[in-house]
C-alpha cells in the first residue's frame, strides 16, 4: 500500500493546528479557572495526554492501515459507525465555523480593526481551495518546514523575555488552588486531543509502522505540554493572571513588552502571522476531515469539488454561531470545549475499551 | 462595463448579500465543470445539491433577518 503521509507529518501537524488556540484561549482560560496558579495546568495535562496518545497508539497498532471509519465498522457495525461519523461530521462543522470566527477576530484584533470578516473569509476560502488543490501531501508538508521555523522563533522570544518575568505573578502557589488547576486543565487537554487525527488519517500511513515511528507520536505530546507550559508562564508571568484573564489574546499583549537587546521589537506581528499560519493549516485539515467523513458517509470517490458548498455553509455558519469576541468565548468554552472533550477523548477511549473486550486484530488485505 | 464602485460599495455595505450571488456563480461554474465527475455516480450530484440547499437556505434566511440572534445568544440564555 502507498504510504502517503508519515507519522512524523501528522505529528507536526497536529503541533502546528494546536498553536493558535495555546496562543489564543489558553492562557486566558486558565487565568479565569485558576488564578495565577493556572500555568500548573498544563503539567496536570500531561496524564491525560499520556492516556489518548496511548489510545491511539494502541487502535493504530491493533487496527494497521484501517482508519476511523473502518475501525468503527469492525467494532460497531456500518449502521452505528455512519451514524457516529455523522454526529462527528457536525461537531467538524461547528469547529471548522469556531475556527474561521477565530482567525477574523485575531485579524480585526490586531492588524485589522475596521475591514470586514466576508473579505478575511473571502481571501481565507481562496487560499484554502489553492492549497487542497494540491493534494493533503502539501499541507502536511508545509506543516513539516514551517513548524521548526516556529518553534524555534518561540525560542528566541523566550530567552528575550527572561528578564521580563515577574516571580511575584507567579508564586507563591496555594495548595488550595491545586483543586482548581486540575479541573483547568481541561482547557489544555481539549487542544491536545487534536492528535486523534492519526486515526482519521491512518489509512494514509501504510501498513507497517514502526516503533520510532510511534516514538514520534508520544514526543508530539510531550511537545504540546510543554509548548503549552512555557507559553503560559511567560504570559503570568509578564502581565499578570488579572491581566491575562480579562484580555482576548494575552499573549498577543505579552509579546508586544519584548525586544531582542532592544534592536528588533514588535513581535507580536509575527505572533499574529503564526496564529493566521496555524489556523490556516487547521482550517485546511478539517476541510480534508469532513470531506473524508462525507466520503465515508454516502460511499463517495475524491470529491474535491464539496469545497464550494462546504464554503458556503461555513461562511454562513460563522454568522450563525457567533456575532462577538464576547458570545465567541462564550461559545467557546461551554460547548466546543465540552465537544472536544467527548469527540477527542471519550470516543476513542470508547472505541479501545470496545476493542480490548473483543479483541479483535484485522489486517487489510493488500 | 462592470461598474466598479457600485460592486466595491455593495460589498462595503452588505458583503453577506453581494457574497450569496458570488456563491450561486461558483456553484454553477462548478456544477459544469465538473459535470461528468458527478454523473458518475447518481450519489455525487446529490450530495453536491444537497449541500448547496443547505448552504443557500442559510444564506437567504441571513438576508431575510440578518439580525437573528446567534446560537452562543441563544445558548446563553437559555443554559443560565
Amino acid at each position: 500500500m502507498n504510504k502517503e503521509i508519515s507519522l512524523r507529518q501528522i505529528t507536526f501537524m497536529f503541533l502546528f493546528i494546536s498553536i493558535s488556540s495555546v496562543l489564543r484561549q489558553v492562557p486566558q482560560n486558565l487565568a479565569n479557572d485558576a488564578g495565577r496558579s493556572g500555568y500548573l495546568s498544563p503539567l496536570w495535562s500531561c496524564l491525560a495526554m499520556a492516556l489518548i496518545t496511548a489510545v491511539v497508539i494502541m487502535l493504530l497498532t491493533a487496527y494497521p492501515g484501517l482508519n476511523l471509519y473502518e475501525i468503527m465498522v469492525h467494532l460497531l457495525g456500518r449502521i452505528l459507525a455512519k451514524f457516529i461519523i455523522l454526529i462527528y461530521m457536525v461537531w467538524l462543522l461547528l469547529n471548522i465555523t469556531a475556527k474561521v470566527t477565530a482567525y477574523n477576530l485575531t485579524l480585526q484584533l490586531t492588524l485589522m480593526p475596521r475591514t470586514k470578516s466576508e473579505l478575511f473569509m473571502i481571501v481565507l476560502a481562496l487560499m484554502v481551495f489553492f492549497a487542497l488543490m494540491r493534494g493533503i501531501k502539501t499541507i502536511f508538508r508545509f506543516s513539516e518546514l514551517t513548524l521548526s521555523s516556529i518553534l524555534i522563533l518561540f525560542a528566541i522570544m523566550f530567552i528575550c523575555a527572561l528578564g521580563r518575568i515577574r516571580y511575584d505573578y507567579l508564586i507563591p502557589v496555594s495548595v488550595t488552588h491545586m483543586g482548581k488547576t486540575i479541573y483547568a486543565a481541561r482547557h489544555v487537554i481539549t487542544i491536545g486531543g487534536n492528535i486523534v487525527i492519526a486515526l482519521f488519517f491512518a489509512d494514509k500511513l501504510g501498513v507497517a509502522i514502526s516503533k520510532g515511528q510511534l516514538k514520534k507520536l508520544w514526543l508530539g505530546a510531550l511537545t504540546f505540554v510543554l509548548f503549552t507550559f512555557v507559553i503560559v508562564i511567560f504570559t503570568f508571568g509578564i502581565s499578570g493572571s488579572s491581566l491575562t484573564a480579562n484580555t482576548p489574546f494575552p499573549f498577543y499583549i505579552t509579546v508586544k513588552s519584548i525586544s531582542f537587546f532592544n534592536i528588533f521589537e514588535r513581535f507580536e506581528v509575527l505572533v499574529t502571522l503564526i496564529c493566521l499560519l496555524s489556523d490556516f493549516a487547521a482550517i485546511c485539515i478539517l476541510v480534508v476531515l469532513i470531506i473524508r467523513c462525507l466520503i465515508w458517509l454516502f460511499d463517495l470517490q475524491d470529491c474535491l469539488y464539496l469545497c464550494v458548498p462546504l464554503a458556503m455553509i461555513i461562511f454562513y455558519l460563522t454568522y450563525y454561531i457567533s456575532s462577538t469576541q464576547f458570545e465567541f468565548n462564550y461559545l467557546y468554552k461551554n460547548i466546543i470545549e465540552n465537544l472536544n472533550l467527548l469527540f477527542e477523548f471519550c470516543i476513542p477511549l470508547l472505541l479501545a475499551f470496545i476493542s480490548l473486550i473483543r479483541k479483535k486484530k484485522i489486517s487489510k488485505p493488500y | 462595463m462592470i461598474k466598479f464602485d457600485l460592486v466595491i460599495s455593495q460589498m462595503s455595505k452588505g458583503g453577506e448579500v453581494f457574497m450569496i450571488y458570488v456563491f450561486g456563480i461558483t456553484v454553477i461554474y462548478t456544477l459544469i465543470k465538473q459535470w461528468k465527475q458527478l454523473l458518475e455516480r447518481k450519489r455525487n450530484l446529490l450530495v453536491y445539491l444537497m449541500l448547496s440547499v443547505i448552504g443557500f437556505a442559510l444564506g437567504i434566511v441571513y438576508m431575510i433577518n440578518p439580525h437573528m440572534p446567534s446560537l452562543s445568544y441563544f445558548l446563553e440564555k437559555h443554559m443560565k
